[in-house]
């Protein structure tokens, strides 16, 4: 069921445009966006409910209950529920298109991986996958899968040339690329409050690099082109709505939210 | 360290695994080989390549001393005198002695995998490469030659003792002088060929492509003797007998054709693909499919038994005498030893 609803359509899609350009480095950056941009309208209503969630860590009454009821876990949550209430935001809309947008990208991640197709069961798996009345095998087959110095099906290296040492060129982009993403829609933390909060996500602002690095390091490059893209878009998309925090970036350069009365 | 910090890289160490285990790089997206050579059996079995007891399946020896990931067996070994020459996943062509499996040479050149074995002729080792090319080399792993071809050649050519054929994913299939590696033709087959060709002596090629296309080709100069389609594509090369060709398609069809004009004669239906190449006996040839399916064809196209084995088979069945070995996917009994009518005789299985 997983295969017929998410990931038979995502491989005819991806291949269809692969079909369209001839060249599956371009295939995956184009489908990759045209999913990114399908999902705008869940990205962007979780871009409204983080920064009100954000918005509501600054608020005086907020810090206050905090505060008040640092050592009674029941009444904080009694008393943040009623402020939700109140302020009419709903705590779960922020994960919720996350969790939606989940089985998607899982989906979209195994399609391009079937798609690469370098062993003869992934070979026999694609052939079963396609629809027939809408691509044919014999002019899928073989996928051009160069693009500029990288083979898609194989981890990504930039050879010097007269040396057999290779660069992971992609790998290195994929990190700076995970970072910036991560870190320009961080909101600034606030002193004083919610430390262990704080800490955590400045843990995964420097592990979720190295992780997505690692990745595209050791699998298939195609995986690196998408893991690229997706951050290249999420950054355009945050910043479309106003909500890249730039001064992240400067690491020397420490910035607070001002508490709301 | 808190535990906090610890759980966290825990959780983000655990999401890596998995996701390169989504991957499909792992060890499972490919089918083994096996070799039969007089009293030996030489099996490819995907972290490690054995020397096998014919007759009761023990280990004579077994090659390289410590697993790794990075360096797969799948395609069938192949004898060069008294060398065992084997390709992996981990882009390496090894050659191996047959005594004891110690190391000869290593072949490094090559930057992909070898899907399927290279072809012994005149003391030349002609390999085929997912990375476009075909490396020749003489007998102590020097590099003789190489061709390039329009993508990943997955089969192992077929000679006649002076050409070279070899089909590749580009749709084509190129003759090419096993001395210099020089193309003399190359056809156009209409899909990608991942099947290797049978050559009879006549000089006619006969394969398929996996789109369906089944083609007789004239070796001389490459043209299109006859062509056909079957319901599904070939993966393997038509067993030859008596002027008919008998080979299984991804539909699960056993399809017998006249070589000589192409016309099918008979097709034997069965419940699921068949991957491998028959493995011919006096009396009759075995087809194995994805369902585990063994069934025994007779010449005159009756179906003479079947038997049921727990896994997929994929590969190509190993005949010799009255031996037949069978190699399993995803079952508990890799590999299977069976007599001509079908009787279990021992398996071998690395745990």
């Amino acid at each position: 069921m997983w295969e017929t609803i998410i990931i038979e359509p995502f491989i005819n899609l991806l291949l269809w445009i692969y079909n369209l350009v001839g060249n599956f480095g371009i295939a995956i950056i184009l489908f990759t966006t045209l999913t990114r941009v399908i999902l705008y309208p869940l990205t962007q209503k979780q871009i409204k409910s983080s920064k009100a969630m954000q918005e509501l860590q600054s608020d005086k009454r907020y810090i206050e209950i905090q505060k008040k009821y640092a050592n009674d876990k029941e009444k904080l949550a009694q008393e943040q529920m009623k402020l939700y209430q109140e302020l009419k935001i709903n705590p779960l809309s922020s994960c919720l298109p996350t969790l939606i947008q989940f089985p998607i990208i899982i989906g979209l991640y195994q399609a391009l991986i079937q798609s690469l197709a370098s062993a003869p069961i992934d070979l026999l798996n694609l052939s079963r996958h396609i629809y027939p009345k809408l691509l044919q095998i014999s002019e899928i087959l073989p996928l051009n899968s160069k693009f500029l110095w990288m083979e898609m099906g194989q981890p990504e290296r930039l050879y010097i040339p007269g040396t057999n040492f290779g660069i992971p060129v992609l790998a290195i982009i994929v990190v700076i690329t995970t970072y910036i993403s991560t870190k320009i829609i961080t909101p600034p933390s606030q002193p004083g409050t919610n430390d262990q909060s704080a800490m955590m996500t400045k843990m995964m602002n420097l592990y979720m690099p190295v992780l997505m690095g690692w990745l595209a390091w050791s699998l298939q490059s195609g995986l690196a082109i998408y893991f690229v893209t997706t951050n290249l878009i999420q950054i355009a998309q945050y910043a479309i709505s106003g909500n890249v925090h730039w001064n992240n970036l400067l690491f020397w350069k420490k910035s607070a939210t001002p508490v709301k009365k | 360290m808190n535990m906090k910090r610890i759980s966290l890289i825990f959780v983000i160490a655990l999401l890596g695994i998995l996701l390169t285990a989504c991957s499909g790089s792992g060890a499972t997206n490919a089918w083994s080989g096996a070799l039969i050579s007089g009293d030996t059996v030489y099996y490819a079995g995907s972290s490690m390549v054995y020397a096998l007891k014919e007759d009761n399946g023990n280990i004579i020896w077994q090659y390289p001393e410590k697993a790794s990931a990075s360096r797969l067996f799948f395609a069938e070994p192949v004898l060069a005198g008294d060398q065992l020459i084997v390709g992996d996943y981990g882009k390496l062509l090894t050659s191996l002695k047959t005594s004891d499996g110690t190391e000869n040479w290593q072949f490094t050149e090559a930057k992909s995998r070898y899907i399927d074995s290279p072809l012994v002729i005149n003391d030349l080792i002609i390999a085929p490469n997912a990375d476009h090319n075909i490396y020749a080399l003489d007998l102590d792993g020097n590099e003789v030659w190489r061709f390039t071809g329009g993508a990943a050649f997955w089969a192992k050519p077929v000679s006649d003792g002076v050409m070279v054929y070899v089909p590749c994913m580009d749709h084509y299939l190129y003759a090419l002088d096993s001395a210099t590696g020089e193309m003399k033709w190359k056809t156009d087959l209409g899909a990608s060929l991942v099947a290797r060709a049978a050559l009879d002596e006549n000089g006619v090629l006969y394969l398929g492509n996996l789109d369906g296309g089944v083609f007789a080709v004239n070796a001389a100069d490459g043209t299109i003797a006859w062509q056909t389609k079957v319901s599904g594509g070939v993966w393997a090369e038509p067993v030859l007998h008596e002027g008919k060709l008998y080979f299984g398609d991804q539909t699960g069809n056993i399809n017998i054709l006249n070589a000589v004009d192409g016309t099918q004669e008979q097709f034997i239906q069965t419940d699921s693909a068949i991957l491998g190449r028959g493995g011919l006996f006096e009396n009759g040839i075995i087809f194995g499919n994805e369902d585990g399916e063994l069934i025994m064809v007779g010449f005159t196209g009756a179906k003479v038994w079947t038997r049921t084995l727990k896994g997929n088979i994929y590969g190509n069945l190993q005949t010799s005498g009255d031996r037949l070995i069978v190699i399993v996917n995803n079952g508990d009994e890799p590999l299977v030893a069976m007599d001509a009518n079908g009787n279990q005789n021992w398996y071998f299985s690395a745990k």
